[in-house]
């Protein structure tokens, strides 16, 4: 009944002792760009693996357009519509840029969908012309940006509705940064949900259409996006410019 | 386990040590225990390799053929000189020369082999393993061939020979000598070192450890401890033939590793008491012996990962996480204060030239040029930022200067003098050290051992000290402990000394390794990408944490994309591109040249994006 594309109720997961996730919940509705924000630690990986169930969370439901999916293995999730980038890119650095893309639309291919899959090729080349100059070279050749554009064309080729991507900026030059989130405006344009993780909040806030804040394990801070950008706690903490300078002089 | 509970475990198996000869009045069973205690030892020596140091050995058989037959073959000829034989001194000093020969023939195998890793080194051990097999076979004057050495005369004591009871008292207390050795060789700084090497070669070089030369140690002591296994298994059956160290041997002892627990120090014990045992007790079941063998083992692979040993349970201090239990916790803030472990190289700071200057570096790889004609100077006391464009050549620079790669073309001089960087450990040791941009740490250690880790280069106890665990060596701990805790609560990470690296948090690993490379005293701090993963309040902590090294004369070269902790910390500013310097200056001069603007930073305002959402 719920309008939902994601919903998540109460995930808890532990690591061993260590209780990462403690009762988050959170919705990505249709269509939807949505932004996690917290400090080191607060679970933030912890949370995006385990609804692209990497991670086993021992509380909560989870559910992706109506179903339950809480259990469901990794690769069916994919096959779902449900694609994640991870942190730190993850390519298979021997493989080329081209190998790379396939992999992403590995189900597909073997579906027999390769018309689909090429016309989505297209897509990822439209949106980043850049890997098209790569595609025959290795993967692990590739500056950081490229990785990271090869990373998204990757999950796209997944044919994914909801796209979930871990510190997308992670290592990027300001430049480059600026314009691959530029690209998840031009996805949500294309109908396709965004659920990002970023550490660098003023990028995270800027594209959003809502927030949430985690801290030890749950969501503190909720709301859209300019109530979030607005809260003085988030503006304390992950707004704030580097003042500092001079301390030492 | 409780203080009380070890005592009473010690004082149970010391008792039970003592009691058996008197239980067992035949020698069958007294014979067996000697070799558990044989085996025993020369696991301990392969579980330091394997197990603390993570590097393979499948020829330690090998090893103790060498002790074994030196050891037989030295008593005997000494036994020409009556009066040495009358006190016993020719078992003795032949045992002695056992060991020794195998340190050596140790020596000569791992200095060339520990340059290889992972299956090309365990199949060279098990290359040599067989060709002293070989040469046992073949150098009938010397070896006897596959008959091979009869009589060699038992240990005697004045005018007493060992019976088989003595002998077991004696195997007994070498045993215990050799464990109480590994204990003492891991909880050193030695034992850090090796066990960090496990995880990763390349951090441990970044503070100047020669990680072959480490390697090289370890795989001595390793083969002493099967030397001497090898003397007195040669001692207690009176005669040896090759066929006592075949290759299955060797996996035999790695099997004891395996089983017992790797990287513990009572695996050697679980895993050689089990796998000498269990066979005997099975004697009755000749032909399905290998069977049951085989299937003991997958069993204990597939649910016991960590041995035997994992199922004690373990120290809270090793395992639970420290206080507060690390996640989600932000770093404490730092104090103002400037450690005393960094103002050791303040003398740097008076010099006013740079601490190091290069001179029209280059560099390609492939047709590719990463680096092309770059000059660079680093002052003392001053923050040197270097940023450019992904691919733009930053980390390969960094590279260079740290001494993980050569120029092609260029120089590069430290205090003002020409110097040649030939690896990671001769750059730490010339007063350079560096973190990494994809993390590097070693595991499952402590924030605290990592940063003790990178003590090496203040003054340390010797390998003597480390083994009989003197007052010098335990004060020597103290020392570093002091300074790593003073590192990281410099880098707010104080709190979380006890717990295990690979439980913390992405932002706080990467000051944990800044607190590592300052353990190293270094005068020139190498930071690439530090405050990736970082959110902002933790930038703003790491750019006090800079500004404070500045201040205590450090000089640092920061590689980074976070525009705001550059601007807020650099002195100057070199932007790269295409392996060029293509601006340099202070913050104020970079930003507003309109070529970094194009190439670096793009239009658009610091902190907007230029479309928005919705």
């Amino acid at each position: 009944m719920s309008s939902a594309l994601l919903q998540v109720d109460g995930l808890g997961v532990s690591y061993g002792p260590v209780r990462v996730l403690d009762g988050a919940s959170l919705t990505v509705g249709h269509g939807e760009v949505v932004t996690i924000l917290g400090s080191n630690g607060a679970g933030k990986t912890t949370l995006l693996r385990s609804i692209a169930g990497l991670v086993r969370h021992q509380a909560g439901h989870i559910q992706f357009d109506g179903a339950d999916i809480g259990d469901m293995p990794a690769h069916e999730k994919v096959a779902c519509g449900l694609c994640m980038v991870p942190e730190g890119r993850q390519l298979f650095p021997d493989h080329s840029v081209l190998e790379n893309l396939e992999l992403g639309a590995f189900h597909r291919l073997r579906a027999g969908e390769k018309t689909a899959v090429d016309r989505d090729m297209m897509d990822v080349f439209e949106l980043f012309p850049r890997v098209r100059e790569r595609l025959s070279q290795k993967a692990g050749l590739l500056s950081g940006g490229e990785q990271q554009m090869v990373a998204i064309g990757r999950a796209l080729l997944g044919r994914p509705r909801l796209l979930m991507l871990d510190e997308p900026s992670l290592g990027l030059a300001p430049a480059l940064v600026r314009s691959i989130f530029q690209s998840f405006v031009t996805l949500k344009n294309r109908g396709i949900a965004v659920l990002l993780v970023e550490q660098m909040a003023w990028l995270g806030l800027g594209i959003c259409d809502r927030a949430y804040v985690l801290e030890g394990g749950k969501f503190l801070i909720q709301g859209t996006r300019d109530a979030v950008r607005s809260d003085a706690r988030v503006v304390e903490a992950y707004l704030g410019q580097v003042k500092s300078r001079g301390l030492a002089r | 386990m409780t203080m009380l509970g070890t005592r009473l475990v010690m004082l149970t198996g010391g008792l039970g040590f003592l009691a058996v000869p008197l239980l067992f009045t035949g020698s069958f069973f007294k014979f067996l225990l000697i070799l558990v205690f044989v085996y025993t030892i020369v696991s301990i020596g392969l579980n330091l390799l394997i197990g603390y140091a993570g590097q393979f050995s499948l020829g330690h058989a090998g090893l103790m053929a060498i002790g074994a037959y030196v050891s037989a073959i030295v008593s005997q000829s000494l036994a020409t000189i009556p009066t040495l034989v009358l006190v016993g001194g020719n078992v003795w000093i032949g045992m002695v020369s056992g060991i020794i020969a195998a340190g050596i023939a140790g020596a000569a195998l791992a200095f060339p082999v520990l340059r290889l890793k992972g299956p090309y080194l365990a199949m060279v051990t098990v290359a040599f393993g067989w060709v002293v097999w070989k040469i046992l076979l073949t150098w009938t004057s010397v070896t006897g061939g596959d008959l091979g050495i009869t009589a060699i005369p038992r240990p005697r004591v004045a005018g007493h020979i060992f019976n088989v009871t003595d002998y077991y008292y004696l195997s007994g207390v070498i045993a215990v000598v050799a464990l109480l050795l590994q204990r003492n060789l891991v909880v050193s700084d030695f034992g850090r070192k090796i066990r960090a090497m496990k995880f990763n070669e390349a951090a441990l070089a970044s503070v100047g450890v020669d990680v072959h030369r480490e390697k090289v140690v370890v795989f001595v002591i390793s083969a002493m401890f099967a030397g001497c296994g090898g003397a007195l298994f040669a001692h207690l059956q009176n005669f040896i033939n090759p066929d006592n160290f075949q290759f299955v041997n060797s996996v035999f002892f790695l099997l004891t590793i395996l089983f017992g627990g790797p990287g513990t120090l009572s695996g050697p014990v679980f895993g050689a008491t089990l796998l000498t045992l269990v066979p005997e007790l099975l004697h009755g079941a000749e032909q399905y012996r290998l069977l049951i063998f085989s299937v003991l083992i997958l069993v204990t692979l597939f649910y016991l990962p960590h041995g035997i040993a994992g199922l004690l349970p373990t120290r809270r201090s090793q395992r639970a996480p420290g206080p507060g239990s690390g996640r989600g916790t932000r770093p404490r803030e730092p104090t103002d204060a400037v450690p005393a472990a960094l103002s050791i190289q303040q003398s740097a700071s008076d010099v006013q030239s740079p601490i190091v200057r290069i001179r029209g570096v280059s560099k390609s790889f492939g047709g590719i040029v990463a680096l092309n004609e770059v000059d660079l100077a680093i002052a003392p006391a001053t923050v040197h930022a270097l940023i450019g464009p992904n691919g733009a050549g930053k980390t390969t620079l960094v590279n260079i200067v740290s001494g993980l790669y050569r120029p092609d073309r260029g120089t590069i001089e430290i205090l003002g003098i020409e110097t040649r960087l030939s690896s990671l450990h001769d750059a730490a040791r010339q007063g350079i050290a560096r973190t990494f941009q994809t993390i590097k740490l070693f595991g499952s250690m402590t924030a605290r051992e990592h940063v003790m880790v990178g003590c090496e280069m203040q003054s340390g106890a010797g390998m003597l000290d480390a083994l009989l665990r003197t007052r010098r060596s335990r004060d020597e701990e103290q020392r570093r402990r002091a300074i790593a805790d003073e590192l990281l609560t410099l880098v707010g990470l104080r709190e979380f000394a006890e717990a295990p690296a690979d439980s913390l948090a992405y932002g706080h690993r990467r000051l944990l390794e800044v607190a590592r490379a300052l353990a190293a005293r270094p005068r020139l701090l190498l930071l690439d990408e530090p405050a990736a993963g970082l959110v902002a309040s933790e930038i703003e902590m790491l750019a006090r944490v800079i500004d404070r090294l500045r201040a205590s004369g450090l000089a640092v070269l920061l590689v980074e994309h976070h525009m705001d902790l550059v601007i807020a910390v650099s002195d100057t500013i070199t932007v790269l591109e295409y392996g060029r310097v293509i601006s340099r200056g202070d913050a104020e001069t970079v930003r507003n040249d309109p070529v970094v603007v194009e190439a670096y930073l793009g239009t658009g305002g610091e902190h907007e994006l230029s479309a928005v959402a919705s």
